[in-house]
């Protein structure tokens, strides 16, 4: 009986710590689990991390030959458009843009910046001649602009505020109405100026 | 204090960790700026694509971000500043390479740990094999045989 008693002990040992272990692999499955549910996945392009941070530099020479600063245009809003002339959500866009610039630059409280994207100077005057819109456009060295702005594909709109902060950052066309709307709800509600 | 078996034991343990260590820095910054930017390329995903990185993708966008990293590099800016202006324009779902804080910061630790036990598990089955052995060798079993085989007819 004395024999039987230690071999019941030497065979409990070994699953005992089976036991444990099983519980240890259990929980850091547990732990990926919860990691892998609790990202954000791709849908963080969706998102601008550079909202409430101050507008990536743009500087260069424009399509007309004007040099365009963006830390000029301080004390009123921008509109930062990252556009194509063969895209056509950028074409649909294109007059509400216009629109947009037409009755602020009467005020002087906004101004529309273009920067092509993978495009050349040559066809956006073709395409500012044919649709009209009379405001800077950058169209040359324009990647390092569009990857500061973290744009993954046109059209897309930054709206900067007058202080030069990033305020906004539309997916798409844009139209006349969300920029007013957007504007007037920052500049009413939070005194963003 | 150890004894001689459990001194093995650690430094086995701290072989293991100290080769663990010295591998995650055997990988120096590649020599070309050439090798950089396809190094830098692989770590970045491609914003518009499904699973691709920068360097696999023809993405228009995918195109840009290389062409950046190329300038960037060629100016003379280090990994972690390319990496840095990319995670600060496009947020950290870009690079590809976990992260080692937060969370995610598990995946570096959670190796090691699980090591760490594994050892430990192996020594307290190794000790308990070696007593094991010590117990079934008793006087008693060996009496308990003999006498069996005596009485076994023949």
């Amino acid at each position: 009986m004395a024999d039987r008693s230690v071999e019941i002990e030497i065979s409990d040992g070994p699953s005992r710590l089976a036991f444990f272990f099983a519980i240890a692999a259990g929980l850091v499955l547990v732990v990926f689990i919860a990691v892998l549910a609790t990202s954000d996945g791709d849908s963080g392009f969706a998102r601008s991390p550079l909202v409430s941070k101050p507008a990536p530099l743009i500087s260069g020479e424009a399509v007309d030959g004007t040099v365009f600063d963006l830390d000029e245009q301080r004390g009123r809003w921008v509109v930062v458009n990252f556009f194509s002339t063969t895209c056509v959500p950028c074409i649909q866009e294109h007059p509400e843009l216009v629109a947009f610039e037409e009755e602020h630059s009467v005020v002087g409280d906004a101004a529309v910046v273009s920067i092509a994207f993978s495009d050349s100077s040559r066809n956006v005057r073709e395409f500012f001649a044919a649709n009209g819109g009379d405001w800077a456009v950058l169209a040359e060295d324009t990647g390092r602009h569009a990857i500061s702005y973290g744009v993954a594909a046109v059209p897309e709109t930054y709206l900067v505020a007058p202080s030069g902060i990033v305020t906004s950052k539309f997916i798409g066309g844009v139209t006349k109405a969300d920029l007013e709307a957007e504007i007037g709800r920052l500049s009413g509600s939070t005194g963003v100026s | 204090m150890f004894s001689r078996r459990s001194l093995v034991w650690l430094c086995l343990l701290a072989a293991a960790l100290s080769a663990l260590a010295v591998s995650t820095q055997l990988e120096g910054p590649p020599r070309t700026n050439e090798d950089r930017v396809r190094s830098l390329s692989e770590d970045f995903a491609c914003p518009t694509c499904d699973g691709q990185s920068v360097a696999e993708s023809n993405a228009v966008v995918a195109e840009e971000i290389r062409r950046e990293i190329r300038r960037q590099v060629d100016e003379g800016q280090t990994d972690r500043q390319i990496t840095d202006a990319l995670v600060a324009s496009y947020d950290e779902s870009i690079d590809l390479r976990p992260r080692s804080g937060g969370v995610v910061g598990l995946i570096w630790i959670v190796p090691v740990v699980v090591m760490v036990f594994g050892f430990g598990a192996l020594a307290s089955v190794f000790r308990r094999w070696r007593l094991t052995e010590a117990q079934s060798a008793s006087a008693e079993d060996v009496e308990l045989v003999r006498s069996l085989r005596e009485d076994r007819p023949t």
